[in-house]
């Protein structure tokens, strides 16, 4: 199993440009509330990211690991660490990663990774998605294929 | 009379050559304040009586005391040292033998500095008639056009066909001193009446000296007779003196009542504003209490998002896990997991309690049940996966139902924007309203720290002094009443000893002298009487066309010259106190109407009717009314207005009442907007728009 002190890895280029982006940081230099961010924690977009490369099948390699990651698996609060295992189980079609911790941990690091790309992309093409947690929604909404109504 | 057209060139804010055309009919011109619209109505001021207002000081000025400054600023900086600058206003208009006349006036000034000017002290004024059968033509100058100008438009009616809205109170003053006393004598021959009772006055009193002086054979009527003359005499002195009062505080009463319309409009105004600021203060707490309803809306929903609606889409991957698990645990892949005092709970009994075979200590069954114990690896694996197969299950049943959650969300979500959308509807509608009683020269800030209670206060105030001055007036009016009665009674006493007289020459004179001059004074009241009833019989006319056109206004009007008032009655005549502003406007248009028929019957002419701001204080449905009643009344109308669109606002535009009547109304032949081009303050000059 994957440790709990375990440091989740990012990539450099997603830490600067999304993680910063969207979610609070200590080296935060917009005057933002925190509230103000549509993520309260980095694991959460962490989460988010994961999902959307399960969903889209999209893992990817990390190019370049951000040298201090900033949170450790045990901040992924539960039932989400175990979400993301299912989800991982699911991808491999094995529960013999559950005794590879490191390549459990990869799997769901990858897909993140992937994930994080979608939503750099999304964000590019327009600047109002993710600034807000009705952009969230949408988001979400968009999922089902059905207008706001 | 019927103004075809004004030609303005470098006066006050128009700049250059600028021309409004003019049909028989209505003709309105719109515009935002600063635009020009007082200064087009100075441009007839000024063409016709050499006079223009100065805002500022709320005072009517000759061209000798505007100097420099009655011309364009444009126009000024533009010339050089030592050129000249002129300005000229020009109407043509035409009488109703369709006789041509053409009035300009100019004035220059030129530049012997660069601030400095050399003024020229009068404006030079010409006036050229062409006469509609033979085409000759005449020009007169100066006094001579002056003169010819009399005839046309005489002074004393000015007030009535130049109409001020602002300045209504002095146009409703009955005082001896008043406009409408002026005009009084300008529509009707009144003065030879009064030019008569003078005459024979003094006639009479010369007469009666002669027959006083002439001792009477009788000594104690002599006496008798002198010494009651001496107390008429007084009696008169004293009446003439209570009339002079009376008419004092006449003047002194409508001076207060001016201040009294003008605090108790100011503070109507404010209040009005002050309301209509509560209550968009209101819209907006409202507003804003909405808007953290949705934000809170957002910030709970902002829980479910992490906790399960980011999950949504995943569906398929659940379920596949959970296949997967199931698939694994029907070919006992997953083991299920032993409880590790369950174990030793056999061990104990020697008997394995899942197959139920005895396991004596040493045997197999004995050590494979002891095999299970302790492996904590597999337990926990087996836990982990079954915790992940609970997970999975909850959160697979939680995300099926996420569809329907968001719709929930969006219901509430769309319901609260309605009512924000509502409310800002409600927000700019009230917005709108109060820019169009908003006072010019009075800021959102200033309404509401104004000091409501110190308005009031200067508003009873000024009531107070109002009352006082009736409460004199009628005080007066009582003791001249009594003044007149003793009068009478002497008189009658003074008659019957002129009876008793033996100077028969003199008693003939004398009493041939009083039969004159008491048919004079009857006729001349007579007079003055039948002709205050044609105003008010008019006035009468135009106010019901004003209430069949809208109900909220109600009563008749009554010209009362003996308290020199007009105001509103009921059926039994009795006085109507708190008119609404609407009803007093109309009442006002209608009795400056009346003025300017009674006028046109005279003059066998038809005046044209140039307003200002006739009715800055009306708004919305009441204006309109007032505007049509105008376009109804007079044969030609030139009614200048501001403009209550947002100019930038299409929508305010589209809705703007008079904007639509000028497209709709066919009466309206010329229609004009007013705008300011220029940034700076000597660049500012009028540019007209033709809207019709």
């Amino acid at each position: 199993m994957i440790e709990p002190t375990n440091w989740i890895n990012i990539d450099s280029f997603h830490y600067e440009n999304t993680y910063k982006r969207l979610c609070p940081s200590q080296s935060d230099e917009s005057k933002k509330t925190k509230k103000e961010f549509v993520f309260r924690t980095m694991w959460e977009l962490f989460v988010w990211g994961a999902l959307l490369g399960y969903t889209n099948k999209c893992p990817k390699e990390l190019e370049k690991r951000y040298k201090s990651p900033p949170f450790r698996w045990q901040m992924i609060k539960d039932p989400h660490q175990k979400l993301l295992i299912v989800m991982a189980v699911e991808n491999v079609n094995s529960f013999d990663i559950l005794k590879k911790p490191d390549e459990l941990k990869k799997n769901i690091e990858m897909h993140s990774n992937g994930g994080l790309d979608l939503i750099h992309k999304e964000m590019a093409l327009d600047p109002l998605a993710y600034q807000n947690t009705e952009s969230l929604i949408y988001e979400i909404q968009k999922r089902f294929g059905e207008d706001r109504g | 009379m019927l103004i075809r057209r004004i030609e303005i060139e470098n006066f006050l804010s128009y700049y250059d050559k600028n021309i409004f055309e003019f049909d028989e009919g209505p003709t309105i011109i719109i515009g935002q304040n600063n635009t020009g619209k007082s200064k087009l109505f100075d441009a007839f001021n000024w063409v016709l009586y050499n006079r223009a207002f100065k805002t500022e000081e709320e005072k009517w000025y000759l061209t000798r005391d505007w100097g420099a400054e009655i011309i364009n600023n444009l126009a000024k900086k533009e010339s050089t040292t030592g050129n000249t600058v002129e300005c000229s206003v020009s109407i043509l208009f035409i009488d109703e033998e369709e006789n041509k006349y053409y009035l300009t006036r100019e004035y220059s000034i030129k530049k012997i500095g660069k601030k400095d000017w050399d003024v020229a002290k009068n404006s030079e004024l010409s006036l050229t008639v062409t006469d509609s059968i033979t085409n000759n033509t005449n020009t007169y100058y100066d006094k001579d056009a002056d003169e010819q100008l009399y005839s046309l438009f005489p002074e004393n009616l000015s007030k009535y066909f130049l109409f001020q809205g602002e300045n209504i109170s002095q146009i409703m003053s009955l005082n001896n001193r008043s406009a409408f006393n002026k005009a009084l004598t300008d529509l009707s021959r009144i003065e030879v009446f009064e030019r008569a009772q003078r005459y024979t006055s003094k006639v009479l009193k010369k007469i009666k000296k002669e027959f006083e002086n002439k001792d009477d054979v009788d000594k104690e009527l002599q006496e008798k007779k002198k010494r009651l003359s001496e107390e008429i005499d007084k009696l008169t002195e004293d009446l003439a003196i209570q009339d002079e009062l009376f008419e004092n505080t006449c003047k002194e009463r409508d001076i207060a009542k001016a201040v009294y319309d003008k605090k108790n409009e100011e503070l109507k105004k404010n209040e009005e504003c002050a309301v209509i600021l509560r209550e968009i203060d209101y819209l907006k707490k409202q507003q804003q209490s909405k808007n953290e309803l949705r934000q809170n809306l957002l910030d709970a929903q902002k829980k479910d998002i992490f906790d399960r609606w980011m999950y949504a889409g995943t569906e398929n991957i659940i379920k596949g896990f959970l296949n997967f698990y199931k698939k694994n645990k029907v070919e006992k892949k997953i083991p299920e997991p032993i409880r590790q005092e369950f174990i030793k709970e056999m061990l104990e009994d020697q008997v394995c309690k899942v197959c139920g075979n005895a396991a004596p200590k040493g045997s197999n069954e004995y050590k494979k049940i002891q095999g299970y114990l302790n492996d904590k690896a597999l337990d926990q694996e087996i836990e982990l996966i079954n915790q992940l197969s609970l997970v999975a299950d909850t959160m697979f049943e939680k995300v099926c139902s996420i569809s329907s959650e968001i719709k929930t969300f969006y219901n509430k979500s769309n319901s609260i924007d309605i009512q924000i959308k509502d409310l800002q509807i409600k927000i700019k509608a009230k917005e709108e309203e109060l820019r169009t009683i908003i006072p010019a020269d009075v800021s959102e800030d200033e309404i509401k720290s104004k000091n409501f209670a110190q308005l009031q206060r200067d508003r009873d105030n000024a009531k107070n002094d109002c009352d006082k001055y009736k409460l004199k007036m009628e005080q007066i009016s009582f003791k001249k009443e009594y003044m007149r009665q003793q009068l009478h009674e002497k008189k009658e006493k003074y008659d019957s000893i002129v009876e008793s007289s033996s100077n028969i020459i003199e008693k003939q004179r004398f009493v041939l002298a009083e039969k004159i001059n008491s048919s004079v004074t009857q006729f001349y009241t007579v007079f003055l009487k039948k002709l205050i009833s044609d105003i008010e019989k008019e006035t009468n006319t135009y106010f019901r066309k004003m209430t069949e056109k809208n109900i909220a206004l109600s009563g008749q009007v009554k010209v009362d010259y003996e308290n020199r008032e007009v105001y509103p009655v009921d059926e039994a005549e009795n006085r109507l106190q708190n008119i609404n502003q609407a009803n007093k406007i109309s009442l006002q248009i209608a009795f400056v109407a009346a003025i300017l028929s009674v006028s046109n019957k005279f003059w066998r002419t038809y005046f044209p009717f140039v307003s200002d701001a006739p009715i800055s204080a009306l708004g919305g449905n009441n204006k309109l009314t007032a505007v049509e009643t105008m376009i109804d009344i007079f044969n030609q109308s030139i009614i200048v207005l501001k403009d209550d669109a947002v100019t930038d606002d299409p929508d305010s535009m589209r809705n703007d009442l008079i904007r639509n009547m000028i497209q709709n109304n066919n009466h309206i032949k010329n229609a004009y907007e007013l705008r300011m081009n220029g940034e700076t303050l000597d660049e500012q000059c009028t540019n007209i728009i033709k809207l019709k």
